[in-house]
């Protein structure tokens, strides 16, 4: 018997091969043997902000057995062309603040959500900000005792991004 | 001697271990002490689920089940050892009650026996295709047989030709329509609905998944409002179109 998350992974994967994607969001690799592996997602943004104009940027997505009931690990990654975007709530290692993606009581994440929806998200949430700076405390979490995305506990309660 | 209870503690030690041959023995034992209890024939079924006795798994489940007739363990292994029997029509009815049982008791293997009605379901409709299909080429065969008998050859040769160009045409059409409509599409497994459930708002879940999201959070998917699962209903009209689509599609199942 399949795990419903691998069922659900080869769907949204067949998605991806043969309907589009939105503009700005490409697969940049996945494996289709086993679609459990993580995967990459390729981000761009279709306007003008000077701040992530003609940058391309790389997620990383992790699922555990229990996607979608629960989230996947998604924070941005370098490679050759690719940067972690400077963002208030981006961290300079890729660890994205996004309420969407935070699991638990009160977090903000559907098993409506998915592959699609999330690079929507985050494409959006760049594509609004304007602010070119690191999360207050950056240095601190990046360089500091290392700790899972999952046991962080963000504040979501900025509005101004 | 050790009582019936000691026994069956013993088969499960073995049983852990994945000695079967010996869980098998100790249950045995245990159900030779007390052949009352029906845990003791669940137990033994399960073990000789794992060694794929399949005969001895039904006869296993069918004692528990007149010992206590609302046994959801006994339906499950019942379930899953007809379809390895190649009986599914019975299998799924197995499955199908172990399914109504697991959601009356909460029970967390309700997705996991949804599953295994799925199986069943989609195995009763290959065996239906496969006689179909059975049944199609001998009309085939008969009826050029018939053409060759009666008929000079060149024209029992045209006419033949012609037929199998119309024999053809009928499977293709059927192995074209392989899409499932998306109203019977889940929104969370992206599966087709075997147990629709519809919330508050209006939106339909299969109920397994659903219910598997509401253990984690009691909140509607799309608008995060208060949900429980006491607010789902069961979406019948829904249901009824996902049954009638998998008789005719039992291949949505693996969809």
């Amino acid at each position: 018997m399949s795990l419903i998350a691998e069922k659900r992974l080869q769907k949204e994967f067949k998605k991806m091969l043969t309907g589009e994607l939105p503009p700005g969001i490409k697969l940049a690799e996945a494996n289709e043997s086993d679609v459990m592996k993580p995967w990459s997602m390729d981000i761009s943004l279709l306007h003008n902000n000077a701040l992530y104009a003609g940058k391309t940027y790389r997620l990383s997505f992790k699922f555990n057995r229990q996607y979608p009931i629960e989230p996947p690990e998604v924070k941005f990654i370098t490679a050759t062309d690719r940067e972690i975007p400077m963002h208030p709530h981006i961290y300079s290692n890729g660890v994205i603040c996004l309420d969407l993606l935070s699991a638990g009581v009160g977090g903000g994440w559907s098993p409506v959500q998915s592959v699609e929806t999330v690079c929507v998200s985050i494409q959006s949430m760049l594509e609004g900000n304007n602010i070119n700076q690191r999360p207050e405390g950056d240095d601190q979490f990046v360089y500091g005792p290392q700790r899972r995305i999952k046991d962080i506990n963000f504040v979501y309660d900025d509005p101004t991004v | 001697m050790a009582s019936a209870d000691a026994l069956k503690v013993e088969g499960n030690k073995w049983f852990a271990s994945g000695d079967y041959g010996k869980a098998d023995s100790f249950y045995t034992q245990a159900i030779i002490k007390d052949p009352t209890n029906a845990a003791y024939f669940t137990n033994r079924a399960l073990t000789r689920v794992r060694m794929e006795q399949w005969e001895a798994v039904v006869n296993d489940c069918q004692k528990a089940i007149e010992l206590v007739p609302q046994n959801m363990k006994a339906y499950t292994y019942l379930g899953n050892a007809l379809l390895n029997l190649g009986r599914p029509a019975e299998a799924f009815s197995a499955s199908h009650k172990a399914y109504g049982l697991a959601i009356e008791a909460k029970s967390p293997s309700v997705s996991t026996i949804a599953t295994a009605c799925l199986a069943a379901k989609k195995a009763r409709w290959e065996l239906e295709e496969t006689e179909r299909m059975e049944r199609e080429s001998a009309l085939l065969r008969d009826t050029q047989k018939m053409y060759r008998d009666t008929m000079g050859a060149e024209e029992a040769e045209e006419k033949c030709r012609a037929l199998e160009v119309v024999f053809g045409k009928s499977d293709e059409a059927r192995l074209q329509r392989r899409e499932v409509p998306d109203y019977l599409i889940d929104m969370i497994t992206f599966g087709i609905m075997f147990d629709p459930v519809v919330t508050k708002l209006g939106q339909s879940y299969d109920r397994a998944t659903l219910i598997n999201h509401l253990k984690r959070t009691q909140t509607d998917p799309l608008t995060k409002a208060p949900l429980t699962e006491a607010d789902l209903r069961p979406n019948l009209a829904l249901k009824a179109a996902s049954e009638a689509f998998l008789k005719e599609n039992g291949w949505a199942v693996d969809w």
